[in-house]
Formats: structure tokens, sequence, C-alpha cells
């Protein structure tokens, strides 16, 4: 097999993405989408931070080098937070939703006219 | 301290918005109220005045600063203007829940900060942060009356459905960051027309565009449109409808430069927009629906401008001067000012549950300044003379005939055609149709009939002196 | 040398969760018994229902508590350059300190963390809601 290497990295990352994807397509439940968006998104991170960890040449030449390798762990570090934004968020829409209608599959809440 | 002087709008916005939340729960009193509204407005107001007054003086034509993170380029920092402007006549037009109004006005002050950032950004990461500032407060902004069911609903399901797009949209990102080693968009720009791209960037790319066509609501992409417009608040869905979309077009403006090789997919989103959003309006009778499903359609005529690139041609037919991102401008500004408008009325006349073309009747006679108003709002999306958005169709379809295409603004005109049915229904059900046994409510204070009145006047001063649009442009 | 690479190893990775999701909706269908029900297959017999309804203000101070745990993501990396960034940096981080710190004082000032309070609260509005 040989050491783990950035190829072992995307895969883990497509495969993330991937299952996120599914997630949200084949669920109705609210809580259970929002983890679906939580995987697509640190699919990406996964992405970001291997590709700043292992691109020690990027595959073109850049003209600020140094930065370059960093720049994607900065931007992970972005993500992270503003999906826990988005996650309070939503936790606290769905709170509200829970606590009026006493459902989160997102297809109840939809017939529910009010 | 240099170089805090370019993020100074930014920070000037930001922390204006942190102090109004935190006032807001102080005290519940009307006097209070009214001192967050106009200072929520100066904030603005100063905002706008520190981003032209930063801009001045540089000479590069894209320059960068915030180490990277935003550009002081021309065209973006007047896209931001415009995108402040909307935010100050939301803050003046919208009617306010009581116990609420800090969360309220910070949320649009949050709002506004994401929308500076997004337009400015010149970076993959800036343009993400900006995205998620600007989406998390619409979240709120969306599901504001937390006690209206249809207000959560709407808000949950925006906040899934941008979220998935984000999703996309950070994976695309990802993956060119992977390809080019760099998030910077100039230099990605200048990398990716040095060499051929390999399939790795394509899909990036690829991604990327699905996260835009979503956030965008073009018509592969526009399920999430009429439900989430219906539930909101009447001036929020204005500014979903306007701003925010615009402040997306606004950032992918530098990515301009892959239309000519693999971006020609927008060519079927725009066709498809225009010809979806038309036919799919002429069925509805909510009203609120009507004018999302036309956000599509209008939307098609955006991207048919923003095809034709931000060259002049060499052998342009019509009103050569323009670009098809100057046109794109002008169009979102010509939007902005109709359908802010146009919502905010709706919101005023909405009562309890989902308001029809039926509800309309007997408004014209009931508050005839409203629904004046509206009525010049409407003619002006329809995109009829002499309001202002007669104009914005005609210059985004002539650059685009400039620019060699002849199918895309056919289409576009034949679907502005068949829309016109739906929006002269509104009108007919306005003016022409007697009112029902139930009278219908209109609750709009005197503010706010003098704002929709001063807009009304502008869609109309801004259609007789469309001149006026391209020189404010030129002034940065 | 990349690229073909990781276009097959995406295609796999598509066909493979495909395959596998597939294969559960097709081949697992539910097999219920009394033992299988048990949450544990050795060890304590559970007492009581599994579904504990928590109490709403639990929810609240937890979504505040993330909140709060993952803003200070940005501090661990302003730790590692400390010294290099000197008092500008300083600034930046106190400017960040204020954002986070003045998001703490608004659910105070909005009694999110008067626990007591939080309960009868919202007690009080799902009872009104229900009836």
């Amino acid at each position: 097999m040989g050491p783990i290497g950035l190829q072992h990295y995307l895969v883990l990352g497509a495969i993330l993405f991937v299952l996120g994807v599914i997630g949200i397509v084949s669920r109705k439940n609210a809580v259970g989408i929002l983890i679906s968006i939580e995987l697509m998104l640190n699919a990406a991170n996964i992405n970001l931070i291997a590709f700043s960890r292992y691109s020690n040449k990027p595959i073109f030449p850049t003209t600020m080098p140094e930065a370059a390798y960093m720049d994607g762990q900065v931007f992970a570090i972005f993500v992270i937070i503003l999906a826990a934004c988005e996650a309070a968020v939503a936790l606290a829409i769905i709170l509200n939703l829970f606590n009026m209608f006493g459902t989160i599959e997102v297809d109840d809440a939809d017939t529910m006219r009010g | 301290m240099g170089h805090y002087q370019p993020l100074l709008p930014d920070l000037i916005l930001a922390m204006g918005a942190t102090f109004i939340l935190l006032l807001g729960p102080l005290r519940d009193s009307q006097n209070l109220r009214d001192f967050l509204r106009w200072i929520s407005l100066g904030l603005v107001a100063a905002t706008a005045a520190t981003l032209v007054w930063v801009n001045h003086g540089m000479a590069t034509p894209y320059p960068l600063v915030g180490e990277g993170w935003l550009t002081t380029a021309p065209l973006h920092t007047a896209f931001a203007v415009v995108f402040l402007a909307t935010i100050a006549w939301t803050i003046l037009a919208s009617t306010v829940p009581d116990e609420d109004a800090g969360e309220w006005y910070s949320m649009l002050l949050f709002l506004g900060t994401g929308m500076i950032i997004l337009a400015r950004a010149a970076n993959l990461a800036a343009v993400f942060l900006g995205l998620e500032v600007l989406s998390i407060s619409l979240y709120i902004l969306i599901a504001f009356r937390y006690s209206k069911r249809s207000s959560l609903r709407g808000g949950i399901m925006y906040l899934l459905l941008a979220g998935f797009a984000s999703g996309f949209l950070l994976f695309g990102m990802a993956l060119i960051y992977a390809v080019f080693g760099t998030l910077q968009i100039a230099e990605i720009r200048t990398l990716a027309l040095a060499t051929d791209m390999g399939p790795m960037a394509k899909v990036g790319f690829g991604l990327l565009l699905v996260g835009v066509g979503f956030k965008l609501a073009a018509v592969p992409f526009h399920m999430w449109t009429p439900e989430v417009y219906e539930s909101s608040p009447g001036t929020v869905t204005g500014l979903i409808a306007s701003s925010s979309k615009g402040a997306m077009l606004a950032a992918f403006i530098p990515f301009l430069f892959l239309l000519e090789t693999h971006w020609s997919i927008i060519w079927l989103f725009a066709a498809l927009s225009m010809v979806g959003g038309n036919l799919l309006g002429l069925r509805e009778i909510r009203v609120k629906r009507i004018l999302a499903y036309s956000s599509i359609a209008h939307i098609g005529y955006v991207l048919t401008g923003y095809l034709a690139g931000d060259t002049l041609s060499a052998n342009a037919a019509f009103l050569p001067s323009i670009t098809g991102v100057n046109a794109v401008f002008f169009y979102v500004v010509a939007y902005a000012a109709s359908i802010l408008g146009a919502f905010a009325a709706l919101g005023y006349i909405q009562g309890e549950r989902d308001l029809t073309l039926r509800d309309l009747r007997g408004v014209g006679r009931r508050n005839p300044v409203l629904a004046f108003c509206l009525l010049i709002f409407v003619w002006s999306l329809a995109g009829l003379p002499p309001a202002v958005g007669f104009f914005g169709k005609i210059y985004l379809f002539s650059a685009a005939i400039n620019a060699g295409y002849f199918w895309l603004p056919l289409i576009g005109l034949l679907g502005s055609a068949i829309g016109i049915y739906y929006y002269l229904r509104i009108i007919v059900h306005l003016f022409m149709m007697p009112a029902d046994a139930s009278d219908p409510k209109v609750h709009a204070s005197t503010l706010q009939e003098w704002v929709m009145l001063g807009s009304a006047v502008a869609v109309i001063a801004l259609g007789l002196f469309p001149e006026t649009i391209f020189s404010f442009l030129r002034a940065f | 040398m990349l690229n073909i690479d990781f276009i097959v190893y995406a295609l796999l990775v598509t066909a493979n969760a495909g395959v596998i999701i597939g294969l559960s909706y097709l081949l697992g269908w539910p097999r219920r018994s009394r033992v299988k029900n048990e949450p544990y297959e050795s060890g304590i017999a559970p007492t009581g229902p599994a579904h504990v309804r928590t109490s709403i203000p639990y929810y609240l101070v937890g979504i505040a508590f993330i909140l709060f745990d993952v803003e200070v993501l940005f501090l661990y990396t302003y730790g590692i350059v400390m010294y290099r960034l000197e008092w500008d940096g300083f600034f930046k981080a106190m400017l960040f300190l204020f954002f986070v710190f003045s998001g703490l004082v608004y659910i105070w000032l909005r009694g999110g963390l008067m626990w007591r309070h939080l309960s009868s609260k919202v007690s009080a509005k799902a009872s009104s809601s229900q009836s």
C-alpha cells in the first residue's frame, strides 16, 4: 500500500462529500440534513488541509510561494467557524419548529399551512 | 495602523451592528426603536462614505487590500455602495416587530457587512466568508417572525438549501485551490489563462457553478424560490431577490474570463430561466409567488448580460460603449429599485394568510398612494417604458447582441412578452376589479408611504435619465 | 499525474457509496426480536424509556456553548504566532475577542443564561400553544 499520501486524503474527502450529498437527498429529518451539510463542508476542509500540507510544489508555480501553503489551512479554520454559526442558527430554528409543531421532518412542516 | 484603513467600512458596519444588538434588549420603548432606526441608517451612510473615501486615489486596475482579501476596484466598490443603499432603504421601509427591533436592525447591518465583503472579495476564502455572513443573516431575517409557522418553515428551508449550495461551492473551491495552489482570484485567472486546465480544475469550476446557480436561483436550481419568498417578511424578500443575488454576481465578475472556455453552460441557465420563470408565473394566483417566478426570469436576463463579458467588442452594433458587466450593474440597480418596492408594498397589504390576486382588489381605492407605487414598480419589472426596467433590458440585450449572441436576446424578448401578461394581471386586479366583501387591510405608516413614493419617483426618474447610473459608476 | 487518477478514484468512490447504500437497502430488511432491541448485548439492562426529553434550556445553553467553543479556534492560531505579530496582532486578537464577548453580553442581556427563568418561560409558551 505504501505510506499515506495526498491521494488517500482526496479519496476520503470525495467519499465524505458523496455521502453528504446522498444524505441530503435521501433524508427528511431537518437535523439529518444539517449533519449531511456539515459532512459536505468538512469533506472540502479535508481537501483544503491536505493540499496545503502536501503541495510542496503547487502544480502551477505561484507568485507568492510561502503564503500559498498556508492559505488552505486558514480557509479551513474559517469554514469550521462559519459552519458552527450556521449550525447554531439552524438548531435555533429547528428548536422553535419542534416547540410549535412537535416534528422536525421537513416535509411535514412543508404541508402545514400557516 | 495604515493597513486598517481599507478595512474601515467593514469594521464600522460590523461594530455598529454589534452595538445595536446590545442596545436592543436594554429597554422596550418606542423612543429606543426610533433611535435604533436612525442610528443604523447613520451607520450605513458612514460605511458608504468610508467606502468611497478609502477607494479614492487607487490607481491600479485591480488593487488588493487587507492582505489580499478584498479589492477596491471601482466596479466592485460601486456595487457595494448600491447594496448599502438597498439596506438603508429596507431599514426605512420595514415594519419592525415590537419586541425585537434591535435584532432586526442589527441583522440588516450584518447582512450589509456580508454583502460588501462578498461584492469586494478578491480571494476565494473572502467569497465564502462574505457569502456565509450574508446567508446566516438572511436565515435569521427570513425566520424572524418566529411565532408563525410559515416563517420558520421558510427559514429552515432556505437554510438547508443554501447550506447544500455552499457545500458544492466550497468543494469546488477546494479543487480549484488544489490545481492552482492559490486562493487569490487574480492569480487563478493568470494561471488559468496561461495553461490548459486539467479535468480536476474543470470539475472544480463546475461544482462552483452549481453552487452559484443555487444561490442565484437560475432554472435547474430554482425549486426553493416560491416557498421562501412567500414565507419571509416583504422587505426581506426584496433583499433576497435583489441585492443578495447581486452580491453574488459582483463576486464572480473576475471569473468571467472562463466564459470563453467552459462556462458556456451559463447560456443554458439563462435561456431556461427566461423561459421557465415566465411560464411558471402564468398560472400562479398568489402574488408573491408570481413575483418569485418573475425574479427567476430576471436572473435569466441578467445572465444574458453576464455572458457578454467585461470587454468591449470591436464590431458592436448597438450602444457600443456599454460592456456586458456595465449593463449588469445597471440592471442590478434598476431591478433592486423596482423589486424592493414591490415586495415591500405586498408586505404592507399582506394579512395573515397567503396573498392572492383576489386580495389585491380594492386596494386601489383603499390606499391609492400605495397602489399607485405598486403599479409603477410592476410596470418597471415588466420592462415597459418609461420605467427604468425598460432601459435595463435594452442595455442587457444590446450588450449580448454586441458580443455575438443572437438566440439569447430573442428568447429574452419572447420571455418578457409572455411575462407582461402576469404583470398586467396584477395591475388589473389592483385597479379595475370590484372589491370583495372583505375589505383589504393595508398597514403602512406615513414614513413608509413617503419611502415608497420616493422610490417610485426614483424608478421613473432613472428611466427618464438612464445615463445617471453610468455616471455614478464612472465616478468611482 | 494527479488528475486522471483522481477522476478514476472519484468515480470508484461514487459507485462504491451507491452500491453500499443500494445493497443495504435491498438486503437489509429489519429483523426485530426482543434481544435485538435491547440497547446493549451485554451489561446492564436498561431501566425506563430511552427517549428522555431533555429540557429546552439545555439545548439553548448547548448551542451557545458550541458557538463560543468553536470561535476560540482563532486564538489557537494566534497563539502560535503571538510573539511574531507583536502589538499589531494583539490589537487584532482583542478586536476579535470584543466581538465574541459582545455575543456573551447579548445572551446575558436577553436572559439566555438564567436556567430557571428559561424553563418556566419555555414551558409556559409550549402549554399556551397546545391549548
